[in-house]
Order: C-alpha cells, then sequence, then structure tokens
C-alpha cells in the first residue's frame, strides 16, 4: 500500500515533467530547436494564473482564471516565435540555444518585477483536499488533477494533431518543411501556432505545479529536470515526452523512499546519461532514415 | 492561344551568385512544356521562383494574368498552382492518405471525388492508403507526390525531375501518367527533366536553359531534329568523314 502510494505520488509529479517535456518536443519540432525558456515559460503562466485568481489580485473564479491564463500565454508564445525566434530562423543551431535561454532570464526578471521574489501561494480549490482511494490508500486532490488533466490534455492533443486538417498541417510541417510549403500551408505561421500550443500547455503544467505547493520566479528551473525527460523519452517523440516525465518522476519518488539521501536528485540526470550511451535516440525514438 | 504562365526577364540570386539570369518564356494553356538544362544551369531555382518559394530580384511572373512575383505559396497554390518537388518531398511519416489531403490543404471544399481521382490513376496508392509515406519505394513515392499536386486540383503544374532515381520502364510509366492528366483532366505542365529523350517525346514544346538563360525554344519536333540537341542533350554523335571524331563540337543553338 505505502508503494502505491508512493508512485501515485511519482506519477502526479511525472506528468508534470511530462508536460514540460512535452512543450520541448513540441517546439522541437516545429522550430528544429530547443526552447530553453520553456521551465520559465510554465512559471510565467502560473503566475499569470495567480494574477487572474488570487483574492488579492483579481479574484477571479478559478477555471475561467485559468481559461483566461491560457489564452494570455497562448499569445505570449506565439509572439514570442513572431518577433524573436523568426529572427534567427536559418541561422545555426545555438543562435535559438542562446536565444532562448536569454529569453529564459528575462521571463524570471519579468515576474519577478511584476509579482515579487518571494514565494506566494496560488488559490486553488484543491489545496488540502484528499481523497480516501482505499483504507491507508489517499491521494491529494491536486495529485488526481494532475493526472486527470495530462490525460485529458494527451487524448485532446492526440485528437487535434491526428484528427484535424491544422493538425496534421503541423506535422507535415514538421516533417518536411520544404513540402509543407510547396503545398501552400503557412508554415511561418504554423510554427508560432505549435508555440502559442507549448505556452498553453506550459500554463497548465505551471497552474498543477502551483496546486502543490508555493511558486517563485525560479521555478522555471524544473525546465531542466524536464529536459532530462524529453531526452529519455526520445526528443522528438510527443508520447515520449509524456512517459519520460512519468519515468523520471517514478525513479525520483522510489529514489528518495528508498535510496540513500541526495539520489533522487541525481536519478533522473543519471538516467538520462545511460539512455543517451545504450539508446542515443531516446527510448520512444521516431526517427528513421529518410529514403532518397 | 492565351499564355497560361509568363516568365519575364526573371532574374534569382542565392546571396552573390547570380542563378536566373533574365529568363522569359510562356506556357500556354493545355501544354506541356519542357524546361532542359544540365545540372546548374538553374531548372530547379526558375520552378521555385515561379511557385513562390523563392522571391525573384527581377522580373515578372504573370500566373493567369495575374502577378505573382514575390507572393508567398500558400496564395499562389490557392490560385491553381502545384509544384511538385525535386526528390518527391513526401511527408514521411504522414500515410499516404494523410499526405494527398495535406496537397488539397488549401481547399475548403469536398475532397473525396479529388481522392478517387488520384486512386483511380495510381491505383497502387489505394492499397497502400494506411502506410507511412516514408515506407512507400522511390516509384510510388514520386506517385505520391504527382498525387498530392493533383490534390490541389491545378490548373498548371510545376513537375520539377519526375525521373529522378527512377528505373527506365517506371519513367515511361509515369510519363505515360503525365500525358494522361494533360490530357483528361486538361492539367497544364510545365516540366523539368534532366533526361531530354522522354521529355521531347511527352512535352510540346520545349526551352532550353543554360547557365541562367534560355539558349535555345521550339516545338519539340524542332528540338528533337536540332544537332546541338541531338548532341549534347540526347547523346547522339554525328560522325564525321573518316567514321570517327576528334574536335568537340560547338553550340550554336539553332
Amino acid at each position: 500500500m505505502e508503494l502505491v502510494q508512493l508512485l501515485l505520488g511519482g506519477i502526479a509529479n511525472g506528468c508534470i515533467y511530462g508536460l514540460i517535456a512535452l512543450g520541448f518536443v513540441l517546439i522541437y519540432k516545429a522550430s528544429e530547436g530547443v526552447n530553453f525558456a520553456q521551465g520559465d515559460m510554465m512559471m510565467l503562466g502560473a503566475f499569470v494564473t495567480l494574477g487572474f485568481v488570487n483574492a488579492d489580485r483579481m479574484d477571479l473564479p478559478f477555471l475561467p482564471g485559468v481559461a483566461l491564463a491560457c489564452l494570455v500565454m497562448g499569445c505570449v508564445g506565439y509572439g514570442i516565435d513572431r518577433f524573436l525566434v523568426r529572427g534567427v530562423f536559418g541561422q545555426p543551431q545555438f543562435a535559438m540555444v542562446i536565444l532562448t535561454i536569454a529569453l529564459g532570464f528575462a521571463l524570471r526578471f519579468v515576474a519577478g518585477t511584476i509579482w515579487g521574489y518571494s514565494p506566494l501561494v496560488l488559490e486553488t480549490p484543491l489545496a488540502g483536499v484528499n481523497l480516501e482511494l482505499a483504507a491507508g490508500l489517499a491521494v491529494s486532490a491536486a495529485d488526481a488533477a494532475t493526472i486527470v488533466t495530462t490525460v485529458v490534455l494527451t487524448v485532446l492533443l492526440w485528437a487535434f494533431f491526428a484528427r484535424t486538417r491544422l493538425g496534421l498541417a503541423i506535422q507535415a510541417a514538421s516533417q518536411n518543411q520544404l513540402a509543407a510549403y510547396y503545398m501552400g500551408i503557412p508554415v511561418k505561421f504554423v510554427n508560432s501556432l505549435v508555440w502559442a500550443l507549448s505556452g498553453i500547455v506550459a500554463t497548465v503544467a505551471g497552474v498543477l505545479y502551483a496546486a502543490k505547493g508555493a511558486i517563485d520566479p525560479n521555478i522555471g528551473l524544473l525546465g531542466i529536470k524536464a529536459f532530462a525527460a524529453a531526452v529519455i523519452g526520445g526528443f522528438g517523440s510527443l508520447p515520449g515526452a509524456l512517459a519520460g516525465g512519468v519515468i523520471v518522476g517514478l525513479i525520483e519518488a522510489t529514489a528518495q523512499r528508498y535510496g540513500p539521501s541526495g539520489i533522487s536528485q541525481m536519478a533522473p540526470y543519471a538516467l538520462m546519461l545511460l539512455v543517451l550511451v545504450f539508446w542515443p535516440g531516446g527510448l520512444f525514438a521516431q526517427i528513421r532514415a529518410k529514403k532518397v | 492561344m492565351t499564355a497560361m504562365l509568363e516568365v519575364l526577364n526573371l532574374e534569382a540570386h542565392y546571396g552573390a551568385i547570380m542563378a536566373l539570369r533574365g529568363v522569359s518564356l510562356s506556357v500556354e494553356e493545355g501544354r506541356i512544356v519542357t524546361i532542359l538544362g544540365a545540372n546548374g544551369a538553374g531548372k530547379t531555382t526558375l520552378m521555385k521562383t515561379i511557385s513562390g518559394v523563392m522571391d525573384p530580384t527581377k522580373g515578372q511572373i504573370l500566373f493567369m494574368g495575374r502577378h505573382v512575383e514575390g507572393r508567398d505559396p500558400d496564395a499562389i497554390v490557392r490560385m491553381g498552382l502545384a509544384h511538385v518537388p525535386e526528390g518527391r518531398e513526401v511527408f514521411p511519416f504522414l500515410t499516404v492518405e494523410e499526405n494527398l489531403r495535406m496537397g488539397a490543404f488549401t481547399r475548403r471544399d469536398d475532397i473525396r471525388a479529388d481522392l478517387d481521382l488520384v486512386y483511380d490513376y495510381f491505383p497502387v496508392l489505394r492499397e497502400r492508403r494506411g502506410q507511412p509515406a516514408g515506407t512507400l519505394s522511390g516509384g510510388q513515392q514520386q506517385m505520391l507526390a504527382i498525387g498530392r499536386g493533383l490534390m490541389a486540383r491545378p490548373r498548371l503544374m510545376l513537375l520539377d525531375e519526375p525521373s529522378l532515381g527512377l528505373s527506365p520502364l517506371l519513367t515511361q510509366e509515369i510519363f505515360a501518367i503525365i500525358r494522361r492528366l494533360n490530357h483528361e483532366q486538361k492539367v497544364t505542365m510545365l516540366l523539368v527533366e534532366q533526361n531530354a529523350h522522354v521529355a521531347l517525346q511527352t512535352a510540346d514544346f520545349g526551352y532550353v536553359l543554360e547557365l541562367g538563360r534560355i539558349v535555345m525554344a521550339g516545338s519539340s519536333e524542332r528540338l528533337m531534329a536540332s544537332e546541338d540537341i541531338r548532341e549534347f542533350y540526347l547523346g547522339q554523335q554525328g560522325t564525321g568523314q573518316r567514321g570517327q571524331r576528334r574536335w568537340k563540337r560547338r553550340k550554336t543553338w539553332r
């Protein structure tokens, strides 16, 4: 029973890593570069939500507030691509790396200036509620909401990518940008849309993270652990990103309980190294050679 | 007859390198027009500039009487110009049918009839409609690329080297279908080809592009009869008086 309890918590944490990793992968597929500001976008999403729903701020109802924050962060994501990332398009890879790292710092300072650097708590209806699943097995409402939201969001994203014309166009543009151009797919617009989508996913992750504790402008550093999750899952695979996140969450939880102290902070990165050595493409690689 | 596509004094650069040096040509409605040329002559650049993927530095392109130079490719596709790119360029992880749907991206109306049409021309694609396009053979991918172009329901189709990497038999098959599409679906074709033989057999009219300039234009019969074309593009060698030749002919383009 104790183990199940432990694993549930691990999965819930892992879902958050998975959602951030999903943002990494979405952008990697669209812009062919890593967005190192993904964790900071999550942080900003959490703070924007806090600004909308906390009683001492705008005091909106929780769900409409989250929806509004998603909208705002979607626009932020779109704007980042439209006005910043598109400018380094076609430049060497490191241009985007430097740009997004700098952007991460900028977002951290923006959040710090507006909301301050001391930890704040997002007021959610989930706080302090526990669900008793069985005797001796309880799960916090925040953890349950995290898992359910992640599953729902995954299904929605899957349906969007596999079933809608626009979703297919996004896939097409990521697989062969030039051909997408030839087909008359507006590739630049589609890429900006992916950034918007990843801003929304980051916001959801941020809200779920904030439901478990206090937030401050430095929680974006969680993005590094999510980056490890994306690498473990195989950069470029959406299901892989989520799976990688869950794996990291589980390993962290079990290492913390059964391993020597300090090992749980190290475990995700150790696993990333192992994966890179033995399965360089990641556990769920979707890379095949192009036929000529 | 009216010209469907008119290109006037087109110039294009890759950085400082001039790839097109004032190309003018016209494609009349219902025809198959071919552009011959060696590697690096500027054929693909010309196609990319027409379909809007590259911007020209000078010159005009008129498609159905409207200026399209420098416009975005989606606007040009919407006007009825489909580009089948060199090297097939299918979407490898999408299925055959999803690839075809992407060809119709700019259309908002019902595309089922067009899917059937494509499957009728290329029955093998119907068999493999649920398979990822990256797993098709080269010839099937070329068929998919042409079918994907058809899905835009184009008035004019730009075909860039449809024979690239195909066996001679498959090349004949693809070109037979190109002729049928031109005849039955009234799709005007602008065809770039290295295989001058099959291109001139298929086309009504041809241009020869060398180092970014049009050096010769004429009906396919005239081109096929030309000494220069015979020697430099069809690989037939005239013999001198002693049954062999020890000099290299000068190109005169007459």
